[in-house]
């Protein structure tokens, strides 16, 4: 029940503002006796905007701690060992010293041409002039999801980013995604974001266990029903969108933009028997009425999932439930969810 | 010592891995303790780079197909050298195989009718590979790694790197593993293990293989004195990306995508009239590297590399972006060429290793000619049961890690069901082995070696690519494995410059480089001893397949520095060799 | 082991960052952030126009009025951007893989004028939106 209150609070503010403001300047023109209503709802809404926006972004965060210190960068030039011609790029590295518990910038020239990508501009960087550089890499075609880090000051992955094209005056930025606890240089550790990743129970769910496992048979799937999950499914778990999400940044407990992403997925997908369900699992203000769709997790997205707007799609849904009297709510179940 | 005791260990988080995990879990009805190792976060395997799709028989009576026209297919695909009862085995259990990846969520392709999408494949005569879009593996990992999630028994261990593992009066006992996150050392003791660690295509320079499929687990068994089979053939893929070597999928041709030479002529005819450009990897490979050889390949300015083109601009744009997206998305983010307008420039590159850790049909690994270790198994590209023979036709790898996957997960969950306790004298052994491995580990990072890591893989690569590309001579041969030997001894006094202990990778990369380098190793030798020319293996000086002597895997075991060599039969049940003409 | 690592999740406030992926999602998140807390201030002032009546009061709430109007727009904006979202499940307004949408196109095509009305509107919304500012405007100044 917390949960309705707290949904429509801030639904209702948001809706709310825009609206009373708008019938307040109407009214002001069509009926001026009863124009104080709106002015008064006006408050209203505004004072509940406060109150709920003060506690998602003001209230909870603490500041950053001093320990933070970030080095001036001291340059490292490229040895002769270095292979391959091309233009000279700098590379500056923010490079987390677990060791100091600081951020040291480091700058080193690499050689690179039309073909070169951050990620072998690193592996280059690592292999031939500082070899205690950690990166987290594998498949170097962009479908594993471990490169994943900023460059520029945007999350990308490392081996989809082309070198050239990336450089301001031939200078690259690089530096670890700060969504995720940073272990060391570039490497982020991601057990929490696996976490959360499990906690939507992401996997199809058959009344009858024996049904997966045995042989029922290779199910009939329409192209139709395919496509209303299929890129949605494209996530490779690299954890970007979580690095780009603004309400993430502040609010560690928020379920994040892939994890809310799956749920989407494993409802639309017609083999599941759960089905609509699973959205009571995210029905919550850490789930997806924690949303504000600034859709920055879309725009980083580097396989199109789009999160923002299977965000979107599970709000209407649920609002679709709500107006459905039929609807058999199972709030017990995943009231807490997350 | 932190000990960690479980029921069964997995090492290797690839499709072969988690399929074993899952079919131990729900056989044993999530009773027991399973522990899954990957030296990454479990779901970013290089399984994830498969692309094309996986092989099976879905819909016989419609295609006018059978397991045995696909059993054919394969055994003829491998050049005779394929195990045939294993590909019985393949094949009876592959569709089965889709079926299971169905029902946990993998988006299949589908036709308008509902069911699995099948497409055309290097060497298969009819279209009976089944595909989501062209990444299958991606796919079915990421499939596997959440239903992976609903076991409460089953736990994952990422990014934990096994160095060794203790084998003991034909038992398996235990493995010593690093955590990368902290660079502390534990042992994994377990009833069964399962080895599913993918294979050391990374031996080469120019891959198609993930910075990360460096064959540690083949390593494992080679220093732990297991035999290992057929390490001579290493498939190359013919159309890997110039210049940074990505996999262009074979799907690409099997959609109808033509290769040209500088000419502009469908070379493909000169070699493969009837199947053209969809004839198994080794002979488009050696086709392609025959025409560069003859001065029609074109050079790639800023890499150096010559090579032919793949030409899809006359596909339906519609196929493009259904069945090959991700080939799209490649050429456009690695090479800015849009395939709907330009050719793609490709060439071979290593791609697969059909030789590894020496196993039977039911992914049991061997100890010597006749025995094999109790509670230990392999399955994947880690194995070798031979169902690929001297070549592997696309789409089959997938086939092979879902179905050994299942077999030795189910087998592995049997023997620790019916296994007793670890007896008191493998405690004391746990202990030592503890102490020697960890003993071992300071060494590596205290020790007085001098040689970097990375110069080291440099010339390894050099090497290799030289000598064992896809046509090879005696007299490089013999000069590889020369320099190999040096670099292997030279890999004994291996210099890490990082000592930090939070996620050193320069650390991990030091043992990959090592697995990497005996492997080149062992390879080299293997393939200098086999005279002749056989799927994958070519030798220009022995140009003809030769069944009387050659027809037998070669058994490779460590021999203190040297690679001891045996043979072992063919196991031959319907199809006797023949000519192989495509 | 975790306290070693550089945790800040949860107090990485600074929306410049956004800036440099998403201008939109920069307004969007910045106007929003002024918008909370303004809008306590602006409340104060309409509450306490209501109760006195004033004249300076009235035109003060008049004028918080039109900023609150002002700061909400990219929130207005990004809830009518959900209509077309939802209705052709992320196809228009969204941002899902381009390959993939015409894979779908070719499997439910959708017809393009339905598209394009769908996209227009959240424009649409706010320039009427924006009209009604302007009456606000007009309404301040008769007041003035």
């Amino acid at each position: 029940m917390t949960n309705r209150i707290w949904v429509f609070m801030t639904y209702g503010s948001i809706v709310g503002i825009p609206a009373m403001a708008s019938l307040f300047v109407l009214a002001h023109y069509l009926f001026p006796g009863i124009a104080y209503v709106f002015e008064a709802l006006l408050a209203l809404a505004l004072i509940t905007n406060f109150i709920t926006g003060m506690r998602e972004i003001y209230i909870v965060s603490k500041p950053i701690p001093d320990k933070l210190v970030v080095e001036p960068v001291s340059h490292v030039p490229a040895e002769a060992t270095q292979r391959g011609q091309g233009k000279a790029v700098n590379i500056v590295i923010s490079r987390f010293n677990p060791d100091r518990g600081i951020i040291e910038k480091k700058e080193y020239s690499v050689a690179a041409d039309k073909y070169t990508s951050v990620l072998s501009a690193l592996i280059k960087v690592k292999n031939y002039q500082d070899n205690t550089l950690s990166i987290r890499y594998s498949c170097g075609m962009g479908i594993c999801g471990s490169c994943g880090m900023n460059v520029n000051g945007r999350p990308s992955l490392a081996c989809e980013t082309n070198l050239l094209k990336s450089a301001e005056n031939g200078k690259v930025e690089v530096s670890p995604m700060l969504a995720h606890p940073v272990m060391k240089d570039l490497v982020t550790n991601f057990d929490d974001f696996f976490e959360k990743h499990k906690a939507v129970s992401p996997h199809i769910y058959k009344e009858d266990a024996g049904e997966k496992y045995g042989h029922g048979g290779i199910s009939r799937q329409s192209r139709e029903d395919l496509v209303k999950f299929l890129p949605f499914s494209y996530c490779i778990m690299c954890g970007l969108c979580l690095d780009a999400c603004p309400v993430e940044n502040t609010n560690p407990n928020f379920a994040g933009p892939q994890a809310l992403s799956q749920v989407y997925r494993y409802a639309e997908d017609s083999r599941d028997g759960k089905g609509e369900k699973r959205i009571e699992m995210v029905n919550s203000k850490d789930g997806i009425w924690g949303c504000e769709f600034a859709g920055a997790c879309s725009e980083v997205c580097p396989k199109g999932v789009d999160p923002a707007s299977a965000i979107q799609l599970l709000k209407a849904k649920k609002i679709g439930q709500m107006l459905d009297p039929n609807y058999c709510q199972g709030e017990k179940s995943g009231a807490d969810g997350i | 010592m932190e000990r960690r005791e479980c029921d069964i260990l997995i090492i290797g988080s690839g499709i072969a891995g988690m399929s074993a995990a899952i079919h131990a879990s729900h056989l044993s009805k999530g009773k027991l303790r399973v522990c899954l190792v990957s030296k990454l976060h479990a779901m970013r395997s290089h399984s994830v780079s498969a692309e094309g799709g996986i092989s099976g028989v879905l819909y016989g009576s419609e295609n006018n197909d059978s397991p045995d026209m696909h059993a054919y297919d394969t055994v003829k695909g491998s050049d005779f050298l394929a195990d045939q009862d294993a590909v019985e085995i393949l094949v009876k259990n592959a569709p089965k195989e889709i079926e299971f990846f169905d029902h946990i969520g993998v988006p299949w392709s589908r036709t308008g009718k509902g069911s699995i999408s099948q497409r055309p494949f290097g060497g298969m005569t009819i279209p009976r590979t089944a595909f989501a879009a062209d990444k299958t593996g991606f796919f079915m990992m990421r499939a596997l790694y959440d239903e992976l999630l609903s076991y409460g028994n089953v736990e994952i261990l990422h990014e934990h790197y096994v160095t060794s593992m203790l084998v003991k009066r034909g038992k398996f006992i235990c493995a010593y593993a690093v955590n990368l996150a902290d660079r502390s050392g534990k042992v994994l003791s377990a009833k069964s293990c399962i080895i599913a660690t993918g294979g050391y295509g990374r031996i080469f320079n120019f891959t198609t293989t993930a910075h990360s499929s460096t064959g540690d687990g083949v390593a494992l068994a080679y220093n732990s004195g297991l035999p290992l089979k057929d390490m001579e053939f290493i498939q190359f893929h013919p159309t890997a990306l110039v210049p940074t070597g990505v996999l262009i999928t074979e799907a690409a041709r099997g959609e109808g995508g033509y290769l040209l030479n500088a000419k502009g002529e469908r070379f493909m005819e000169r070699y493969a009239k009837s199947k053209m450009e969809l004839a198994p990897r080794d002979i488009v490979s050696r086709s392609i590297i025959t025409e560069i050889q003859a001065g029609r390949g074109i050079l790639h300015e800023e890499s150096g590399l010559s090579h032919v083109l793949l030409d899809l601009r006359h596909l339906d744009p519609e196929v493009i972006d259904e069945k090959l997206p991700m080939v799209k998305e490649l050429t456009m983010k690695n090479i800015n060429v849009d395939p709907h307008n330009e050719p793609i420039p490709v060439r071979p590159g290593a791609h697969y290793t059909m030789g590894g850790i020496h196993v039977d049909v039911h992914g049991r690994v061997f100890l010597d000619e006749k025995r094999s270790v109790a509670g230990l198994w392999s399955a994947g590209e880690s194995a070798c049961v031979s169902v690929h023979g001297a070549n592997r036709l696309g789409s089959n790898s997938l086939s092979e890690c879902a179905v050994w996957g299942r077999i030795t997960g189910t087998e592995a969950a049997r023997h620790a069901m019916s296994a007793g306790q670890n007896s008191a004298l493998d405690a004391k052994s746990i202990g030592d082995f503890y102490g020697e491995e960890d003993e071992k580990i300071y060494e590596l990072l205290n020790g007085s070696g001098s040689v970097n890591p990375y110069k080291l893989r440099d010339e390894m690569h050099g090497i290799m690519e030289k000598h064992m590309y896809v046509y090879r001579k005696v007299g490089g041969m013999k000069e590889a494995k020369k320099r190999l030997a040096k670099l292997y001894s030279m890999s004994k006094s291996i210099c890490i410059e990082d000592k930090s202990t939070v996620y050193n990778t320069n650390f991990r990369d030091a043992l990959e480089i090592k697995s990497l380098i005996a492997l080149a190793y062992v390879a080299t030798s293997c393939a200098l001893e086999r005279k002749e020319s056989r799927g994958a293996h070519a030798v220009v000086e022995h140009s003809e397949r030769d069944d009387r002597k050659w027809l037998k895997h070669t058994i490779a075991v460590k021999r203190g520095d040297s690679v001891g060599m045996y043979y072992s039969q063919v196991s031959i049940t319907k199809w006797k060799p023949e000519k192989r003409v495509y | 082991m975790a306290e070693e690592y550089l945790d800040i999740r949860g107090r990485r406030r600074n929306l410049l960052r956004l800036a440099r992926i998403n201008l939109t999602s920069f307004l969007h998140l910045f106007f929003y952030r002024i918008v909370i807390l303004f809008s306590i201030i602006a409340a104060a002032i309409i509450i306490a126009s209501m109760v006195s009546g004033g004249q300076f009061l009235d035109i003060l709430a008049y004028a918080s009025i039109a900023i609150v109007w002002l700061l909400v727009t990219p929130q207005l904006f990004g809830t009518f951007k959900v209509l077309p979202i939802v209705l052709t499940n992320g196809e228009a307004m969204g941002r899902l893989n381009s390959s993939f949408l015409k894979f779908k196109e070719s499997v439910m095509p959708t017809s393009p004028a339905y598209k394009s009305i769908l996209a227009a509107f959240p424009y649409m919304a706010i320039i009427v939106w924006i009209a009604l500012l302007a009456l606000l405007l007009a309404m301040l100044a008769v007041a003035l």
